[in-house]
């Protein structure tokens, strides 16, 4: 990466008229831009949000189509390489792998943002508590997290998802398979954050301006809420940052062994490569594409977030 | 304090965990069978009358407030009795047993692929630093950790075992441990002593099925490699980094050390040591691993019989493959911090 650009009063960036945080805002901004790896990161994110938001513009739903994500199958065209009617080819049931992989980055991006908010909703809650109030809560919720950090995340997830705590599963829709494994993540994806937040929080309690803050009478909820998590907050934008990627390769994983929805043809990416693995050796294109879409979709998250802990956290700087 | 102290206490720490871990399992079996733990033993509910299923209920207690049935889970774990697998008629710990060797082949020589390219990767990233190389290595390192395992596994045998196969490259099988054609003429595939078939083949002699074990190793072992290959060499390439910066390398060159020196013989030695914490951590991602690649590779491993256990509803597999790999895992972090301990002598125990 390139120095950056020295600030000095005459730059952009020293304008005392601008609001320090939207003065901050600016130069991380600047600094992103100059980071080219995380420049191609954000692209490539933007294009899967782009296609995520425009799915039904860019791949229109068939008119005899109920469903938007269960795919029409056309049996006279099976197993179609790639062409210009059929631009990603098309399954051994017919159904258009175009239209699978674009409606597949809807249910992706839905799984991963949704998935990793709740995450790190909880994760933030529970370190916060613990590096807050110390004690016997710190204790508490810190083994329990341990515990979460014992077990490899998929081998989890596929015990939480066969165990279906609020039997999602079994509801007739084959949304609801998704929905199970997105609860299932959502359950274990929390303790890496706990660990951030509390690190984050035991460090930043000390500090004169949390004093300053409950000596003119601030609660705690308010001084966590207010002072402490707001300047906690950057390794975890981070951490989410790289999580979106993680997310959608263990749930199209899970998808794959057999938790999501079965079918002929269901736009999700690991119901696409499932699928493609049964005529595989009559059709590249079946398991490639699907699983192209998959890895950018990783790849693009995970150079973002590289890029966002070069510049929110130049101590992890390699 | 002094190291088997320290090892002591850790062991000591692991008991809770475990405590928490078989908690998490036993809760997750009682979500499964709908509270009913009977459940998961009886394989053919429809045929047997109320009265039975009741009187087996009673006979092991599965009518007892849960935090008895926890502890005679508890119970029953420490005394080696798992629970029956249904999706294969036979107790957990026979099968653990039998399918143990063939993913732990399986696992150490991915392992090996791992540190033995990752590493050198790292230091020829480090030291081609920003040039073609470098930019190379660290795409591959960051794919390492974007690729999803299972299409890995399937991308490699579509194009290396199959495509190239029709091309007449017939070296990679595409599915299995061995060749059952060739394990008719040599037992040693299939009644070795350890199971492990590299050492069973070895032990007998018998070049041929050595062989078709290696050519039956080699993709999976590459699959299941890669994201931890990407990661040690991502961490080699940034300790590198950083030990070449320091003062100590200044003087090695400055007294006249040739360059191969100063990186075999000075910066390589110190760059290994957080390497080798990165390795340990990397071993949860092997197990999650080992599940994708032995599905897809029909690999007669724990991953594959798990994957099995789920389309069959089989809990007791289930619950039991999640106690095994964390306790395999937490193992793992284990020998990994004690080692870090060894090599570096500036690490304090605490």
């Amino acid at each position: 990466m390139t120095l950056a650009t020295p600030i000095t009063p005459t730059s952009t960036f020293y304008n005392k008229a601008i609001a320090p945080r939207l003065r901050m805002a600016k130069y991380a901004g600047h600094r992103l831009w100059q980071s080219k790896l995380a420049v191609i990161g954000l692209a490539i994110v933007l294009l899967y949000l782009a296609v995520a938001i425009f799915a039904p513009l860019i791949a229109p739903q068939p008119a005899r189509q109920r469903d938007p994500y269960e795919m029409q199958l056309d049996f006279k065209a099976r197993k179609i390489a790639p062409n210009a009617e059929h631009w990603f080819g098309t399954t051994d049931t017919g159904a258009d792998i175009f239209y699978g992989v674009v409606w597949g980055a809807r249910l992706s991006m839905i799984m991963g943002l949704s998935v990793t908010f709740v995450g790190a909703l909880i994760g933030v809650f529970l370190g916060g508590l613990a590096g807050y109030f110390g004690g016997v809560i710190d204790e508490f919720v810190m083994r329990i997290t341990d515990v979460f950090l014992a077990m490899p995340l998929l081998i989890i997830s596929m015990a939480v998802a066969v165990a279906d705590p609020f039997n999602i599963a079994v509801r007739p829709d084959p949304i609801w398979k998704l929905v199970n494994i997105g609860v299932a993540l959502s359950i274990v994806w929390w303790p890496s954050y706990t660990r951030i937040v509390r690190g984050q929080v035991l460090a930043l309690r000390e500090n004169q301006y949390v004093e300053a803050a409950r000596s003119v009478g601030a609660g705690s909820f308010r001084i966590i809420g207010r002072h402490i998590l707001p300047n906690a907050i950057s390794p975890v934008i981070v951490q989410a940052t790289l999580d979106i990627g993680t997310v959608i390769l263990v749930s199209a994983a899970l998808s794959f062994i057999g938790f999501g929805p079965s079918g002929s043809g269901f736009a999700e990416w690991g119901n696409l490569v499932s699928r493609g693995q049964e005529f595989m050796l009559q059709a590249w294109w079946g398991v490639t594409i699907p699983g192209l879409a998959i890895m950018g979709f990783a790849l693009g998250f995970n150079l973002l977030g590289d890029g966002l802990r070069d510049l929110l956290d130049p101590r992890m700087r390699t | 304090m002094k190291l088997w102290q320290y090892i002591l206490r850790r062991l000591i720490l692991l008991v809770p965990v475990m405590l928490g871990i078989t908690l998490i399992t036993f809760s997750l079996a009682w979500f499964a069978t709908g509270g009913h733990l009977e459940n998961q033993y009886l394989t053919n509910i429809d045929k047997l009358s109320e009265e039975r299923i009741q009187r087996i209920v009673d006979q092991y207690g599965f009518d007892e407030p849960w935090y008895v049935q926890y502890g005679s889970y508890l119970k029953n774990l420490l005394s080696g009795d798992w629970g029956y697998s249904t999706s294969v008629n036979r107790p957990v710990t026979d099968v653990l047993g039998d399918l143990f060797p063939a993913s732990i082949e399986l696992s150490v020589t991915a392992m090996i692929f791992s540190v033995i390219i990752g590493i050198p990767l790292g230091i020829l990233s480090a030291t081609h630093r920003d040039r073609p190389t470098d930019h190379i290595t660290r795409f591959l390192a960051l794919s390492g950790v974007s690729i999803p395992v299972f299409w890995l596994a399937l991308l490699l045998q579509l194009y290396l075992s199959f495509y190239l196969g029709k091309q007449g490259f017939d070296f990679f099988p595409l599915l299995g441990r061995y060749d059952p054609l060739v394990a008719i003429n040599h037992p040693s595939l299939t009644q070795g002593p350890t199971g492990f078939l590299l050492i069973d083949t070895l032990l007998a002699g018998d070049g041929i099925a050595f062989m078709d074990v290696v050519r039956h190793l080699i993709l999976p072992a590459f699959t299941l490699a890669f994201s931890t290959l990407a990661i040690i060499s991502r961490m080699m390439r940034a300790s590198m980094l950083e030990v070449m910066g320091l003062d100590f390398i200044r003087t090695a060159r400055a007294k006249g050390l040739d360059e191969k020196t100063v990186i075999n013989k000075h910066a390589r030695r110190n760059a290994l040591i957080p390497t080798v914490t990165v390795i340990g951590l990397s071993f949860g991602g092997l197990i999650n691993g080992v599940v994708l690649t032995e599905t897809i590779f029909a690999w007669p491993g724990l991953g594959r019989w798990s994957t099995r256990a789920i389309a069959f509803l089989d809990v007791a597999a289930i619950m039991s493959f999640v106690v095994l790999t964390a306790l395999i895992y937490v193992l793992a972090n284990l020998i990994v911090d004690v080692l870090y301990a060894v090599l570096d002598p500036r690490v304090r125990l605490e």
